[in-house]
């Protein structure tokens, strides 16, 4: 059996983003929007649904490193 | 239709592309920065995220987030949901992400002038598998 998620979302986003003075970048945020293309759905072996939901929501975090140019 | 010719859908693909990159070309060349991230812990638990942010103004930037997922899902051990089991499950997936970001939009000095506010639009697709079917 598989699972299957597919989600198209919108929503907002708060962060905080630290730059040192050589420009290396740290960012760290988090935030949640509506999910509105989405679609859940536990497989079976042939390949049919077995169960399939909508959750509506979409949550989204992130902890990056990088370099400013 | 000789197959020689390129179908509508590659023409359509390709018009699309040069788009996009005709778009994004001057938005690039006037960027005041722009920022490569690394999502380093994702790199770690085969969740790479990738991130190339434009910096439009001292004030608003443009992010575009790419995500990968491979390797074994969760922690590799069997996953049971109403009655259905997927033993030593695997993942693979792909997302992108535009995020619009405002720096400080309320001018606080401190801690609080690195905060950001923005919008996020997203497209995920995610697949746990069984390897063994």
């Amino acid at each position: 059996m598989d699972y299957r998620r597919v989600v198209g979302s919108v929503g907002f986003v708060v962060g905080y983003k630290h730059i040192s003075r050589s420009d290396w970048v740290f960012d760290i945020g988090s935030g949640f929007g509506r999910a509105f293309l989405e679609n859940n759905e536990f497989i079976d072996n042939a390949g049919t649904p077995v169960v399939s939901f909508k959750t509506g929501i979409d949550f989204y975090s992130r902890f990056l490193i990088g370099k400013r140019f | 239709m000789s197959s020689s010719h390129p179908d509508f859908f590659s023409i359509f693909a390709a018009m699309k592309r040069l788009l996009l990159i005709l778009l994004c070309l001057p938005t690039i060349g006037f960027a005041q920065y722009t920022e490569l991230k690394l999502n380093p812990f994702g790199a770690l638990w085969d969740k790479p995220d990738i991130s190339f942010e434009i910096g439009i103004s001292n004030k608003v930037a443009l992010e575009f987030v790419l995500s990968a997922r491979y390797g074994a899902a969760g922690t590799g051990s069997s996953i049971s949901v109403g009655g259905q089991t997927i033993s030593e499950p695997k993942k693979k997936g792909i997302g992108l992400m535009v995020v619009g970001n405002f720096f400080n939009p309320f001018e606080f000095s401190g801690f609080s002038e690195k905060t950001y506010y923005g919008m996020f639009a997203g497209y995920n697709r995610l697949l746990i598998y069984d390897p063994n079917n």
